[in-house]
């Protein structure tokens, strides 16, 4: 431990620790103890899509379109992802295609540097 | 095939993913004077990429203890949502103990993949959170091993986690037949990264969400209500 002090670092994950939990299994508890309101379950059976949409862009915030290659890469990385699902629409994998086959045209894109 | 067997099946996607991007962490951890029991104790109990990249510059930065709560209380925020959508089903389906487990392991990724898979059985979905769970102590750890030493190169492999959330839409398109609820996300997260930049705008796109959706349930469009 060169840079940081241990005993800070050890008191500061453990109090992200507790952090983590506090927002991932203390809503659980609560919920089990006391009754869901309804309008809460409903939001519940809907929510999921939308959220999994909201991740899709967090993957994607940290790119500036403003400035080259305007997001190119990644344009061309989910493009090639969604092409390829519907290519190998009649494989039951297609999805794990898509996945490794489109991350693979992106990174050959970064390494060859084709936008730059 | 085996409940394990369909678990590691539904996580094959994530085992370069998080392994690749556990490395980044425990690398970068190194870096900041830690060795790999330290960053796999970090995967096991934070188990989070955006907290724990963010543990790092908080620490290096000598942060007080009551800004680190708050930051990883906001970072966290999103999993209360997550618990709300999978809490029926994990009820009937675990035990306490197990229960707990699977809710403290829905990392991004896993909550996803779970959201299209609802045949699978309880087992192979624990098996699936303890793989990826693996995946991620595994990727930590040995990217703290390696540290500074070995210099490669995986430029770019970060994308196979969007590319996971690309296919998990489609999927989940293709079975609703409509892209209106992918559609309220994407908007909703574009809109709030708009306004609040992108260092802190989940937290009003998960407002704007829920906001959109009782709209669209009180106007009794098709579909959300």
């Amino acid at each position: 431990m060169n840079h940081i002090d241990s005993i800070y670092a050890f008191i500061s994950l453990f109090i992200i620790m507790l952090g983590t939990l506090a927002t991932r299994v203390l809503p659980a508890l609560i919920f089990s103890l006391f009754k869901i309101p309804n309008l809460l379950f409903w939001l519940s059976t809907r929510i999921t899509p939308c959220i999994i949409g909201m991740l899709l862009v967090y993957c994607f915030k940290d790119i500036d379109l403003s400035i080259a290659p305007h997001g190119a890469y990644e344009i061309l990385g989910v493009f090639s992802v969604v092409a390829v699902y519907f290519m190998f629409i009649k494989f039951k994998s297609n999805g794990l295609i898509a996945i490794f086959l489109g991350s693979t045209i992106y990174m050959m894109a970064i390494y060859f540097k084709i936008f730059n | 095939m085996s409940d394990l067997q369909n678990a590691f099946k539904l996580s094959l996607p994530l085992v370069a993913g998080y392994i690749m991007l556990g490395m980044a962490f425990g690398i970068l951890f190194n870096q900041n004077g830690f060795n790999a029991l330290w960053a796999a104790g970090a995967a096991v109990f934070i188990y989070g990429g955006t907290m724990q990249f963010i543990a790092v510059s908080l620490l290096s930065a000598h942060e007080g203890y009551f800004a680190i709560f708050v930051v990883s209380l906001v970072v966290g925020f999103r999993q209360i949502f997550y618990t709300i959508a999978y809490f029926k089903a994990f009820q009937s389906e675990f035990r306490f103990k197990k229960r707990m487990y699977m809710f403290f392991a829905l990392a991004d990724e896993v909550f996803a993949l779970l959201s299209i898979n609802k045949t699978l059985s309880p087992n192979a979905k624990f098996y699936f959170s303890l793989l990826s769970h693996s995946y991620w102590i595994l990727g930590c750890g040995l990217g703290a091993l390696i540290g500074g030493h070995v210099n490669f190169d995986f430029k770019g492999i970060e994308f196979v986690l969007s590319a996971v959330f690309v296919v998990i839409i489609l999927e989940q398109v293709r079975q609703s037949k409509s892209a209106l609820m992918s559609s309220i996300g994407i908007l909703s997260a574009i809109l709030a990264l708009v306004i609040f930049g992108s260092s802190n705008f989940l937290l009003p796109a998960i407002f704007i969400i829920v906001f959109t959706l009782f709209v669209f349930k009180a106007m009794r469009i098709k579909g959300v209500a």
